[in-house]
């Protein structure tokens, strides 16, 4: 009997928020605490990722019966660093202050784990529509969980969101924000957000089936 | 025996499409990169010694030298020169005087120095306006406030400038009255990056001179 697949909208659903890279899988983390200085540079950073991760997920699902399994980890790697490398090279031409901003992190997103992971429990696994699909939903969980990171920091540590100045003279920068340590606080307290709504939607979960099995029983 | 020569065939076509695209992507990238690069150095020579055409009069050791020409006139030198920060490789254009005497301007075009600390050795938009506001770009009053770190490579009050000897040292805690022409002020909590900057200064101007005396002397 053939394996009943997940429906593609929950295929694509699931790297927003039940297998989010960043807040469920804690993939990704060295260019999510780094480059999240302002909010454009997490924009920046998450859509060279994903550019990266679909056009990787595409290539390697195409080709995935024809890579024997010996040598699958060394051919997804330089399948990746050509992708990356293309990006670097674009973003250089055609964005250099991009580039400059995120500086070595684009070269290093050959070794962000969340690409190289997906490759190998996807799109080695499935067709190039469902890679697709998946690659672009983890990509999205990826750059937005990036943006947020990026806007809090920014908004705290310059008064500033996307470069225009929000909060008013009279605020006195958090200078700790744009530092490490504002990065890891931040993602912190988001870390702490999605695990207590996550925690709050089992339980909510758990007392409805509690609930419907209770009004079975009576019946 | 199959299995091995299948791995290897894999590994070398893979190996070679990667080349192939990268080369193809190269390509076409290669001369943008060049040109953005250009247009920014060009910029920072137009900002640092106004009015005149750079021609380039040294290019060795990982220095290259332009003197600012005005007709016949010299206005000033512009120096590219780079070294090591708290992190990774600080890029800086320098501006000396015409006779090489004083430090007329720094400019930091790439660093990868702490956000917040290290990165005020850079010029900021609001810098980059005022002194383009100001006539003699000596905004000496400003000297002495750790954001301002990049301004007293311009001026730091009364005319004076830092001297292009090679003999720049790092100071703190000093006042703008205190501060004499071989002394910068370090940033509070980023000696690192302050040293750093003074460092490429000083070993830039002491490179541009053996070169050019190397020349025959300018």
């Amino acid at each position: 009997m053939a394996k009943k697949q997940t429906p593609i909208g929950t295929e694509f659903m699931k790297g927003l928020w039940d297998q989010n890279p960043v807040l469920k899988a804690l993939l990704g983390l060295c260019p999510t605490l780094a480059v999240t200085t302002s909010a454009m540079n997490g924009v920046g950073m998450g859509v060279a990722t994903t550019f990266v991760l679909v056009c990787a997920s595409l290539l390697i699902s195409l080709v995935r019966k024809a890579i024997p399994t010996q040598v699958r980890i060394a051919s997804f790697i330089v399948v990746i660093a050509t992708f990356v490398t293309i990006v670097d090279l674009e973003m250089k031409a055609l964005f250099p202050a991009m580039s400059k901003s995120l500086g070595a992190f684009i070269p290093l997103i050959v070794v962000n784990c969340l690409i190289l992971g997906r490759q190998e429990a996807f799109a080695s696994k499935n067709n190039p529509f469902r890679s697709i699909v998946d690659a672009v939903g983890m990509g999205l969980g990826f750059t937005l969980t990036l943006t947020v990171l990026g806007a809090v920091r920014e908004l705290l540590g310059n008064r500033t969101m996307f470069g225009f100045q929000v909060l008013p003279d009279a605020f006195e920068p958090w200078i700790v924000m744009i530092l490490p340590a504002g990065a890891f606080l931040t993602l912190g307290f988001m870390l702490g957000a999605v695990n207590t709504i996550t925690h709050r939607r089992e339980q909510a979960a758990i007392a409805t089936r509690r609930a419907a099995s209770l009004t079975v029983k009576e019946a | 025996m199959k299995i091995t020569l299948h791995m290897l065939a894999t590994l070398i076509v893979v190996g070679m499409l990667s080349g192939g695209a990268l080369s193809l992507v190269n390509d076409h990238a290669a001369p943008l990169i060049a040109e953005n690069e250009r247009k920014e150095r060009d910029a920072a020579i137009a900002f640092l010694v106004p009015g005149g055409t750079p021609t380039e009069m040294v290019n060795a050791e990982g220095l290259t030298a332009w003197e600012v020409l005005n007709g016949e006139t010299s206005l000033g030198w512009v120096i590219q020169y780079a070294g090591i920060g708290f992190q990774a490789e600080i890029k800086t254009m320098i501006a000396l005087d015409s006779e090489r005497k004083d430090v007329r301007g720094v400019m930091v075009i790439t660093d990868s120095e702490t956000p917040g600390l290290g990165t005020w050795i850079r010029l900021s938009g609001e810098q980059k306006e005022a002194l383009l506001a100001s006539d003699s770009r000596d905004l000496g009053d400003e000297v002495g406030i750790a954001q301002n770190f990049p301004l007293q490579f311009f001026g730091f009050g009364g005319g004076q400038h830092l001297s292009a000897a090679g003999d720049l040292k790092v100071v703190k805690g000093k006042t703008r009255a205190q501060l004499g022409t071989s002394e910068v002020q370090a940033i509070t909590a980023a000696t690192i990056s302050s040293v750093a900057v003074t460092d490429i200064v000083n070993a830039a101007v002491i490179k541009l001179d053996r070169l050019l005396a190397g020349q025959g002397g300018v």
